[in-house]
């Protein structure tokens, strides 16, 4: 949860965090519901099974107080929600589920519709995965096509083992899956630090100054000298810049020296000929191997 | 076609090398019957604590992947081979008594396989864009790219001057690499289809074990909690939840600790709660933990958490200290995990990726 910190929400820090981790869903209601019927209608073997150790998790892991104690001793600002999936939400809801549907009704046609009755709540009750749509993949390697096209063209435009690209946030992210001998100009914190204009503090600023200048062209059509642009280029290694058709900058790439070497569906690839070009190579580690 | 069958045939391959590993523990246990999915549960679990011990000595002389993999393709080897040794008169037994299984139970059999195979094809077939991939995937075929461990930025492919402490005993995407270069696939194919089928199963499994657990054998009602368990990680999905991790991000360490480890945690919880001095469930509890260090440096936390979650309602019920004792023994190599890691963060050390 980026946005929320210990030091700042205090004792709301876990009830926000409660309300991200559920969105505008109900399965954590779900849960207590469940272990609160087991707790007055359960056998003493399904209240040790389930209620005991809910009890545990409130008095924990979904106490305000717990992440404030815990923070003084590690950072768990980012990651506190996955303290929340030591409950057994979805144990404790199935099998409340499954024990309604055999202790209501006898015949097989009643349990077919009390369990359907009851996925339909379980459906309301959430979000569906694939809410926003059930994209399908267009190839085993579970990438799109375009991220394959966009590594061959660099590969056939390249005279280096090792070529070195700047590509919109997407093919970015996933480039290097695909194919790891192509290297990237900026790694994920630098491309979030500046399509997020997030403070970098003055020492980072100053080691990332090439990056940044090349993120702010590509990604925020930041008109800057060519001879500094060229310069960031230049100080990289970058020869591939990768970007959408329609990004605004591409008319200032190409004035600047860079060659469209190819297109894709909707990308296009720009090649720069760097004048000092320096291959990156593999370190020799064989000499410390005796 | 053809990339289908070899994804199918490796993740079979990937359960058979579990169940080889685990069958070593419980084939030779003679108080309690043999179960093909608890050898396949401990397996695997015995299979990344004995991959991070062989990888991180290797890493830290850093040791190229080739030479990892051999060394792993000839463990693999001596493992499949001393399980069907040792375990070749209970092997036989045992395809013929799960053989029989599955005949008396033939519908709840077909029913919960159908159930698997709509979930594995769902999730598989979908195509998902995820920022973590950029790390996961990436450190396998950074890996496979430069033939070494860790030492080149999976983001950018650049040379590091010193190891991320925080990836360093998640081994998990360095297994990836190395099951890659063992068989020959791609690491999305590898990651994104072999690794998210293996997880999706595991998952089931655990669900099949607590339903049979909780419901004493009732092979309906545990059909029926497979069917609620299944439906509802399609649903309790805001990007933070476990059931999210499972559905769109399976390929990921986090993901097996969401959906596998901490489901396996409760069900030895619920074992113990039938016998507390049990020595081989806290052995599970302990393989667990350490390999589970593998998967997520986050499992550094949130084991021993899950463990104490579990383990004081356990000693209260049971009337027994020594329930709080046993609980952290099997948790300390996470906690010194987390000193070590916090250690690191503070600046008390570093480890270098060269010599200095």
């Amino acid at each position: 949860m980026q946005t929320l910190t210990v030091e700042r929400e205090g004792l709301l820090y876990a009830i926000k965090c409660i309300q991200y981790y559920c969105g505008g869903g109900y399965y954590l209601l779900l849960w207590a519901l469940a272990a609160l019927f087991l707790l007055i209608r359960g056998t003493k073997a399904e209240r040790r099974y389930f209620v005991y150790p809910a009890l545990m998790l409130l008095l924990t892991v979904f106490n305000p107080v717990f992440p404030v104690l815990i923070n003084h001793f590690f950072d768990i600002n980012k990651e506190y929600y996955r303290f929340f999936w030591i409950a057994p939400v979805i144990v404790t809801v199935a099998y409340t589920a499954v024990r309604s549907v055999f202790e209501k009704t006898e015949n097989r046609a009643g349990r077919i519709i009390l369990s359907i009755g009851i996925l339909m709540v379980l459906a309301g009750a959430g979000t569906f995965a694939y809410a926003d749509g059930y994209t399908v993949q267009e190839n085993t390697y579970k990438v799109p096509n375009e991220v394959i096209a966009v590594s061959k063209l660099i590969r056939e435009n390249s005279e280096v083992e090792y070529p070195v690209a700047l590509c919109d946030f997407n093919m970015q992210m996933e480039i290097r899956q695909y194919d790891a001998s192509i290297l990237l100009t900026a790694d994920r914190t630098q491309y979030l630090a500046v399509i997020n204009n997030e403070e970098q503090d003055d020492q980072v600023k100053e080691q990332n100054t090439h990056v940044n200048r090349l993120l702010n062209v590509i990604t925020k059509n930041v008109a800057i000298p060519e001879e500094k642009f060229l310069e960031s280029m230049q100080e990289t290694n970058t020869e591939f810049i990768v970007l959408s058709k329609e990004s605004p900058v591409i008319d200032y790439l190409k004035e600047s020296g860079l060659t469209e070497v190819g297109t894709t569906g909707t990308r296009v690839v720009l090649h720069y000929d760097l004048p000092e070009r320096r291959p990156m190579e593999l370190a020799d580690y064989t000499q410390f191997w005796n | 076609m053809i990339q289908l069958l070899i994804a199918t045939a490796l993740i079979i391959l990937n359960f058979i090398l579990y169940a080889a590993f685990g069958s070593l523990v419980t084939g030779r246990l003679k108080d309690r019957p043999f179960s093909a999915t608890v050898s396949v549960i401990t397996g695997f679990f015995l299979y990344y604590l004995l991959f991070e011990l062989v990888c991180v000595p290797i890493m830290l002389k850093w040791r190229p992947l080739s030479l990892l993999s051999e060394i792993w393709g000839v463990i693999l080897a001596v493992v499949v081979i001393a399980a069907v040794v040792l375990n070749r008169k209970l092997l036989a037994v045992k395809v013929s008594e799960t053989g029989k299984f599955l005949l008396s139970h033939k519908k709840f059999a077909v029913l919960s396989a159908v159930l698997v195979l709509a979930e594995l094809i769902v999730i598989i077939h979908a195509y998902q864009f995820t920022l973590d991939a950029a790390f996961y995937v990436s450190t396998a075929t950074t890996s496979l790219q430069t033939d070494m461990l860790n030492i080149y930025d999976p983001y950018t492919g650049m040379w590091q001057d010193h190891f991320e402490m925080r990836y360093f005993f998640a081994t998990y995407p360095l297994n990836d690499a190395v099951m890659c270069r063992l068989t020959g696939v791609h690491p999305l194919l590898w990651t994104k289809t072999v690794m998210e089928a293996g997880t999706i199963i595991l998952s089931n499994l655990i669900y099949y074990r607590i339903g049979k657990h909780l419901f004493r054998e009732d092979y309906r009602k545990t059909f029926l909690f497979l069917v609620f368990c299944g439906f509802m990680n399609f649903f309790f999905t805001t990007i933070y939840t476990a059931s999210a991790f499972l559905t769109t991000r399976t390929y990921e360490g986090k993901a097996i600790l969401g959906n596998v480890v901490m489901p396996l945690i409760f069900l030895l919880y619920l074992k113990l709660i039938e016998d507390d001095r049990d020595k081989m469930l806290w052995l599970m509890i302990f393989m667990t933990a350490t390999g589970s260090a593998v998967l997520s440096n986050s499992a550094n936390m949130l084991v021993p958490t899950a463990v104490a979650v579990f383990s004081l309602p356990l000693a209260v019920i049971k009337r027994r200290f020594s329930v709080l004792i046993k609980a952290f023994i099997c948790v300390l190599p996470c906690l010194l995990l987390v000193l070590m890691y916090v250690a690191y963060v503070r600046g008390m050390f570093v480890i270098y990726t060269y010599p200095r």
